[in-house]
C-alpha cells in the first residue's frame, strides 16, 4: 500500500491574521476543505487559501444543559465551498443568515488550536 | 420459490427502562414475535440484529438464553437505520433462497449512556467542533424558515400532532400530549428547536419480526414487501441545499420504482421525525408535496390521523422515542398492524399500502449516512 500522511495544516496564522487552508488535488484541481488527512496510492495535493471570509449559510446556538452554550454555522466561501465551525460572536450580536465572516483563531474543546468564525467587522448585529 | 413474507411481529414498550437491559427488551419483542408467527425458535434459521450503541456482538447476547439452535447471527450496525438494513439483508437472503425463516430484530437501551445527544464519532471533523444531530437539523431548520418563511409555530405543530397520535398508541409509555405552547417554551436544545420538538433523549426499546417463504401459520394475515431499499450518502462538501433531503429523496425514487407506486398510492408513512424539522423535510423528499410546501400540507390535517395521508400514526419518534437500532424494525411492525387492522385506537381505515424511511448518522460531507425505505402492502 501507498499511504501518505498530508503534511499541511488546515490554517495559517501570520500577521495578515488567519487564513484557512483548502487543498487542491493536482490531477482533477478538485478542491476540498477540510485537507485530506491521508494520500492515497501516489494522489498528490497542496495548500491553497480559501480567501479572506465568507457568507453564513445558516447558523444555530447549542444549549447542551450543563454545559455553556456554544453557535455553530455554515460558511460560504467564494471558491465554492462550504465549511463549518463554531461561530464567536460578540457578547450581545447575533448571527444572521447572509452575514459576511472571516476567520479568526480558536481552539478545539482539548485545547488544540483551531479557527472560528467571526462577523466582519461592522458587520455584526 | 414463495414470496418472502411478514409472518409476525413483536414489539416492546418504548420509554425509560434503567431496571431492564437492552436482552431482555429485545428477549419480550423476539418472543411475541415468534407467538405472532406461530413458530417456535427452533424453526428460525438466521438471526438478522440491528444495533447501534449496544457494543459487541449485541445479537448473541440477547439470544443464548432463547434456546436457539446455534444458527447464525449476524450483527448490523447503520446507526439510525441498523434494524432497517437488518431486514433488507435478511429480506435478500430469503429472496436468494438461503434460508426459508429467518428472524429481524432490533433494539437499544439508552437508560444506560447518561442522557443528552446520541453518542456520534468523536474523530469526526465537524462533531470535534461541537456538531451533534439536533444542531445539525436546527441549522437546517433555520435555513428552511429563512427561505420559505416558516414560523416556530408551524415546527411546533408537528409535535403536538405526533404526540396527540402517540397518546393511542400503548407502547409509547413517555408520550404525553402537549400545547404548541408548551413546545414552544420547552428550553431551546438547539436554536430553533425546542426540547419537546426533538425527541426523547432516553428511551429504551426493541421490535422484532419474523419473515419467512414457509406457508403462514400466524395471527395476522402475512404482509408483503413491495420495496427494500437501502442508500448511502454522498460525499459533498460543496454549498447544497440544505433544505433538501437528497438521500430520502434518492432512496425514495428507487422504492417507488421498486414498488410501482408513488406517493399518492400510499395509506400511510412512518418516517424518521427524530425533530419536527425533519417530518417537513420528509413530506418533501417523499414526494407528499413540493419543495416548501410541507408547512402547508401539516396544517390541512392531511398528515393527521383521521387525513388522507396520516404521518406517524405510531407517534413516530417524537412520541415513541428512538433507541435507533430499534426504530427501523419498530416501524415495520407499525405498518405491519395497520395493515392488518389490528393498530387499536390508532388505525388507519382502509391501510392499504405503508412506506417505513428512516435514516441514520452524523459524519461530515454527507447529508446522512444511510437512509432506508420500505414500502409494504398485505
Amino acid at each position: 500500500m501507498e499511504i501518505t500522511k498530508y503534511p499541511q495544516a488546515h490554517f495559517r496564522k501570520d500577521a495578515d491574521g488567519m487564513t484557512l487552508l483548502g487543498a487542491r488535488y493536482r490531477d482533477t484541481g478538485a478542491l476540498r476543505f477540510p485537507p485530506p488527512e491521508f494520500l492515497q496510492a501516489g494522489e498528490a495535493a497542496e495548500p491553497i487559501a480559501m480567501g479572506a471570509g465568507g457568507r453564513l449559510y445558516t447558523f444555530t446556538t447549542v444549549y447542551p444543559g450543563k454545559a455553556p452554550a456554544y453557535a455553530l454555522g455554515m460558511v460560504d466561501f467564494d471558491n465554492g465551498l462550504r465549511v463549518f465551525g463554531r461561530l464567536a460572536w460578540p457578547e450581545g450580536a447575533e448571527p444572521a443568515i447572509g452575514d459576511a465572516v472571516c476567520v479568526v483563531a480558536s481552539t478545539l474543546p482539548d485545547g488544540t488550536p483551531d479557527y472560528a468564525f467571526a462577523p466582519l467587522k461592522g458587520d455584526a448585529a | 420459490m414463495s414470496e418472502p413474507l411478514i409472518t409476525g411481529v413483536g414489539i416492546s414498550d418504548f420509554g425509560r427502562f434503567p431496571d431492564l437491559t437492552e436482552e431482555a427488551l429485545a428477549q419480550a419483542a423476539i418472543l411475541a414475535a415468534l407467538k405472532d408467527a406461530g413458530v417456535g425458535v427452533r424453526d428460525v434459521e438466521a438471526f438478522y440484529c440491528g444495533n447501534a450503541l449496544g457494543g459487541h456482538l449485541p445479537g448473541q447476547r440477547v439470544l443464548r438464553e432463547l434456546g436457539t439452535g446455534g444458527e447464525a447471527v449476524y450483527n448490523i450496525d447503520n446507526a439510525c437505520s441498523s434494524g432497517a438494513t437488518a431486514f433488507h439483508l435478511a429480506l435478500q437472503a430469503l429472496r436468494a433462497g438461503q434460508y426459508e425463516t429467518v428472524l429481524v430484530f432490533g433494539m437499544d437501551h439508552l437508560s444506560g449512556l447518561g442522557g443528552g445527544a446520541l453518542p456520534l464519532n468523536e474523530r469526526d471533523w465537524n462533531n470535534r467542533r461541537g456538531l451533534v444531530m439536533p444542531a445539525l437539523y436546527a441549522m437546517r431548520a433555520k435555513r428552511y424558515m429563512h427561505e420559505y418563511g416558516v414560523s416556530a409555530e408551524t415546527l411546533a405543530d408537528v409535535s403536538v400532532k405526533n404526540r396527540r397520535h402517540g397518546m393511542r398508541n400503548p407502547i409509547a409509555t413517555f408520550c404525553r400530549e402537549v400545547t404548541r405552547e408548551e413546545v414552544l417554551s420547552s428550553r431551546t436544545v438547539a436554536d430553533p428547536l425546542t426540547l419537546l420538538q426533538c425527541c426523547p433523549g432516553v428511551v429504551d426499546g426493541a421490535a422484532a419480526l419474523v419473515l419467512s417463504t414457509r406457508p403462514a401459520q400466524g395471527v395476522g394475515k402475512p404482509v408483503r414487501i413491495l420495496a427494500s431499499v437501502v442508500q448511502s450518502g454522498l460525499f459533498e462538501i460543496h454549498q447544497v441545499d440544505m433544505t433538501e433531503a437528497e438521500i430520502t429523496r434518492r432512496t425514495a425514487r428507487l422504492a417507488y420504482e421498486q414498488a410501482g407506486v408513488g406517493p399518492h398510492d400510499l395509506s400511510l408513512i412512518e418516517l424518521h421525525d427524530a425533530f419536527t424539522i425533519s417530518e417537513l423535510l420528509y413530506y418533501e423528499a417523499l414526494g407528499l408535496c413540493e419543495r416548501g410546501e410541507a408547512p402547508r400540507l401539516l396544517a390541512s390535517g392531511a398528515t393527521a390521523l383521521g387525513g388522507p395521508i396520516p404521518v406517524n400514526a405510531s407517534g413516530g419518534l417524537i412520541a415513541k422515542g428512538h433507541p435507533p437500532g430499534a426504530t427501523g424494525v419498530a416501524q415495520i411492525v407499525e405498518l405491519c398492524e395497520q395493515l392488518q387492522g389490528r393498530a387499536g385506537q390508532r388505525q388507519v381505515d382502509g391501510a392499504r399500502i405503508g412506506l417505513s424511511q428512516v435514516t441514520g448518522g452524523g459524519i461530515w460531507g454527507v447529508d446522512h449516512a444511510a437512509c432506508s425505505i420500505h414500502v409494504l402492502a398485505l
